[in-house]
């Protein structure tokens, strides 16, 4: 029967090449969403970086909006800024034939962010989920991790599958430490480094571009990270040469000593290869990405990090069958995509991860989109190309379409659990009093009409303010154990305000406050946190409204929120998020007592 | 109610297109990419119609007859983009056969056509579970569920898993019959899938009635098995043809 002697189909290996580069891409970008939702569950502000990303301007979110975009534009003009100049340090270098300095350095950068960057995430982990291990055993595991991965990255002789996940690994704790920075700042700073590419790739004085061609014509690998797929072996009997096991790639000059397979008979004409836009037929890309990593992470954060990436065609002058000896395997025939990609694709979807995974979804697919269209622009221009730009402004462009899809499907369902007012976080005390935008605002300056010094969690560090000589200083915990305002005596000073709904004097209210100081500060047999907060709110709802205006602020939906989380079956949940703060504010000022 | 039931809500929806995935679309990259480009397609189609629909929506009418004209609007819109794809494809078969002739290699096969055509239908389901079903289930990981007053005899959670396994299957194999109508000028699969389409987007409006869900989603059951069916049998047919003619496609 014709079935049994059929020869394999086309379709077995058309390609091929690109689902091998589109799989550890999409790797790469699935561990930085797990990432992202599973140690950020915490809080909508965390912990920011600041790093070069951020000298220029520090984020805050009662800023105007349009006070965060000049602040992010020049975050990222700074940026971009220090990544050329190292990338024009780097062209120097390479002119000067430094490579054995770039590739020390190289391994340099790698073993600093497998240590330091992998054991700050791993410290994340054992913090949030409080992992048993002692120092030791950490440093010792981490140590030889980020020792093996020096090695798989410098290396050229180990196996490509450790090479492969240890850049995988790489990217994705880079991208992971990029999405920590403020939000204004990751969109602003991806378009910027897009639009960089776009110039130093395309430009006659682009540093890549300088940087590409000396490569080129000194026939020489760029000592860069980069992660190289497995070339596609032909299995094809048909091949005339018997060379077959490694495919030989086309070029645009010919190649005198490439064997010529018959099939191919019309592919060394310059001609035909533009015309072909076929995977098989690629000429593989090489996009060098290098990266360089200076300090490590300690409280006052000043980390440098310099990326640039470029793509280039690879001129596989190797002739014959013989491999040369590059970074990776024998090089000739596979598709190579610089880590700078990796990483920046992943922070586009780390990023709309924060939001909904909705949007990830249509990044991730525009992504895939941008990166299947630059792929087919290299096979058709035959020249370096930059791999960023398409694939973030596609992705952006959907990220902005998508802000919208999850409440307005057909289906038209919100998320039952998401505060009311913010959209961003799930309803809890945690949120409400500290972390969620709206309700700051309205805290500051509700206390700053009483004259209560209020304490707030904004990003980053808590600004503790320690006040022993203010006696009507409410703070919302207490920083040694738990205080329990019993719900009766709360009542008892509350219930005049919230009978008559007409405003007394101002001083009346701050009485009351003052009255609420002591309670706040004594220990009760119950906890009450959220009936408390619940009138707080009131109080706050009756005399502000009416004396000034706030804006921002759905008062309903306040009030809502609040009495939601007075529910009984949430309570114990909410009181875990509020221990919690008050463990890391006695570890930042032990010694206020109150 | 935890992560293990978020996940299993997850699975219902999508586990046997995952099944498929492996053991059919796994094996072929060039089947992958045409998963991704035609969830990127579907997911595209509906950015568009989403942008129409942005001046009436919400609906905040509690008539049906508002979404009828949605879910006929969206069918028949989709379908479109159905005809379009197909054209699209014919494109592609074109350059594929003669890439294969070029490199010497046999032409696409009966088989391949349609796992192509499988492919397709496969990144619409799967957009449309994802978009229609996991959208929805970030809730389900938590330490609660949800129940619908109209349909209070099974989490909401479970009932959408469901739905979005149902439309999973009537898109995966209705781009198959699709396609094989096109092929071979058949008036009768040609029209099978718009209308099987909109019977089932129209069934769900069923749902909004009080109870309503006991009746809809078996009735779409029905539906999805009888696509599946035919689907098998067209496949007979022209894969037993094909077998008593050998060298043609």
């Amino acid at each position: 029967m014709a079935r049994n002697a059929k020869p394999t189909s086309l379709l077995d290996s058309l390609g091929e090449e690109i689902i091998r580069i589109v799989t550890p891409v999409s790797i790469c970008m699935f561990l930085v969403v797990i990432l992202v939702s599973v140690l950020n569950k915490d809080s909508s502000n965390s912990a920011s970086v600041s790093s070069i990303a951020t000298i220029a301007y520090n984020e805050s979110s009662s800023d105007s909006d349009w006070d965060k975009f000049i602040g992010a534009l020049l975050n990222s003009l700074a940026f971009v800024g220090v990544v050329t100049l190292a990338t024009f340090i780097l062209v120097l270098l390479f002119y000067f034939r430094c490579t054995k300095f770039l590739k020390i350095y190289m391994g340099y950068s790698a073993f600093v962010v497998l240590g330091f960057l992998g054991g700050e995430i791993a410290l994340f982990f054992i913090t949030d989920y409080s992992f048993p291990v002692d120092c030791i055993t950490f440093v010792v595991i981490l140590l030889n991790f980020s020792v093996v991965g020096v090695i798989a990255v410098f290396m050229s002789k180990m196996a490509i599958f450790v090479t492969q996940g240890y850049l995988v690994v790489i990217g994705m704790l880079v991208a992971y430490w990029f999405t920590l920075l403020p939000e204004w700042t990751t969109w602003v700073l991806l378009v910027a480094m897009a639009l960089y590419d776009l110039a130093a790739v395309l430009l006659p004085i682009g540093p890549l571009r300088i940087l590409v061609e000396l490569a080129i014509s000194r026939d020489e690998d760029i000592p860069a990270l980069v992660y190289e797929a497995r070339p596609v072996t032909q299995n094809n009997s048909s091949n005339a040469t018997g060379v077959a096991q490694r495919r030989v790639w086309r070029e645009t000059r010919v190649v005198n000593s490439a064997p010529v397979e018959d099939q191919n008979s019309g592919a060394l004409d310059s001609d035909s290869v533009g015309n072909n836009q076929n995977g098989t037929n690629l000429v593989s890309v090489e996009e060098g990405r290098y990266q360089e990593r200076i300090s490590e992470l300690t409280a006052p954060l000043i980390e440098q990090r310099l990326n640039y990436q470029w793509l280039v065609q690879e001129e596989d002058s190797s002739g014959g069958g013989f491999p040369i000896e590059r970074i990776g395997l024998g090089s000739s025939g596979a598709i190579k995509l610089g880590l700078g990609d990796f990483i920046f694709y992943s922070v586009l979807v780390g990023r709309a991860a924060m939001y909904d995974f909705m949007t990830v979804y249509a990044c991730y697919l525009a992504i895939l989109a941008g990166l299947g269209v630059t792929l087919i622009l290299l096979a058709l221009y035959q020249k370096a190309l930059p791999a960023l730009p398409v694939s973030i402004f596609l992705g952006l462009e959907v990220r902005g379409e998508d802000l919208n899809f999850g409440y307005s499907s057909k289906s038209g369902l919100v998320v039952v659990n998401s505060s009311v007012l913010c959209k961003r976080d799930l309803d809890s005390v945690d949120h409400l009093l500290l972390h969620c935008i709206r309700t700051r605002v309205l805290w500051e300056k509700a206390y700053w009409i009483l004259q209560a010094n209020w304490m707030t969690a904004s990003t980053g560090d808590i600004p503790f303010v320690p006040l022993p000589s203010h006696p009507q200083a409410v703070y919302p915990l207490k920083t040694q154990g738990t205080y329990q305002p019993a719900a009766s005596q709360i009542e008892q000073i509350l219930v005049p305000c919230l009978g008559n709904r007409s405003i007394g004097p101002l001083q009346q209210y701050q009485g009351y406050l003052g009255r609420l100081k002591p309670h706040v500060t004594t220990h009760q047999p119950h906890w009450d946190f959220p009936l408390f907060m619940g009138y707080f709110i009131r109080v706050f709802r009756l005399v502000y409204s009416q004396i000034h205006g706030i804006f921002g602020v759905n008062w309903e939906s306040l009030t809502y929120s609040c009495k939601r989380i007075q529910l009984k079956s949430i309570s114990s949940e909410l009181n875990n998020p509020i221990f919690r703060f008050n463990q890391s504010l006695k570890s930042l000022a032990p010694h206020v007592k109150i | 109610m935890t992560v293990a039931a978020g996940i299993g809500y997850a699975l219902i929806a999508l586990g046997p297109s995952l099944a498929v995935f492996v053991a059919v679309i796994s094996k072929k990259p060039f089947l992958i990419l045409v998963l991704l480009s035609s969830t990127l397609v579907w997911l595209i189609s509906l950015i568009i119609l989403s942008g129409f629909w942005r001046a009436f929506l919400p609906l905040e009418t509690t008539q049906w007859w508002p979404f009828m004209i949605l879910i006929v609007t969206s069918v028949a819109f989709q379908e479109g983009v159905r005809i379009l794809s197909w054209k699209l494809y014919k494109r592609l078969e074109e350059i594929l056969d003669a890439f294969a002739d070029r490199i010497a290699k046999p032409r696409l096969y009966l088989t391949d056509k349609m796992q192509i055509a499988l492919a397709g239908g496969m990144g619409h389901g799967v957009a449309h579970a994802v978009f229609f079903c996991l959208s929805l289930l970030t809730p389900a990981f938590g330490q609660a569920t949800f129940y619908v007053e109209k349909c209070s005899y099974m989490p909401f959670f479970l009932v959408s898993s469901l739905i979005a396994l149902a439309f999973v299957t009537i898109h995966s194999f209705s781009m198959v019959i699709a396609f094989n109508g096109y092929a071979e000028g058949k008036k009768v699969d040609q029209l099978f899938v718009p209308i099987v389409h909109m019977a089932a987007g129209l069934l769900t409006l069923v749902n909004l009635v009080s109870g309503g869900c006991v009746i809809g989603v078996p009735l779409l059951f029905i539906l999805a098995t009888w696509t599946l069916m035919h689907c098998g049998r067209m496949v007979w047919r022209r894969l037993t043809e094909n077998r008593n003619r050998p060298g043609s496609s």
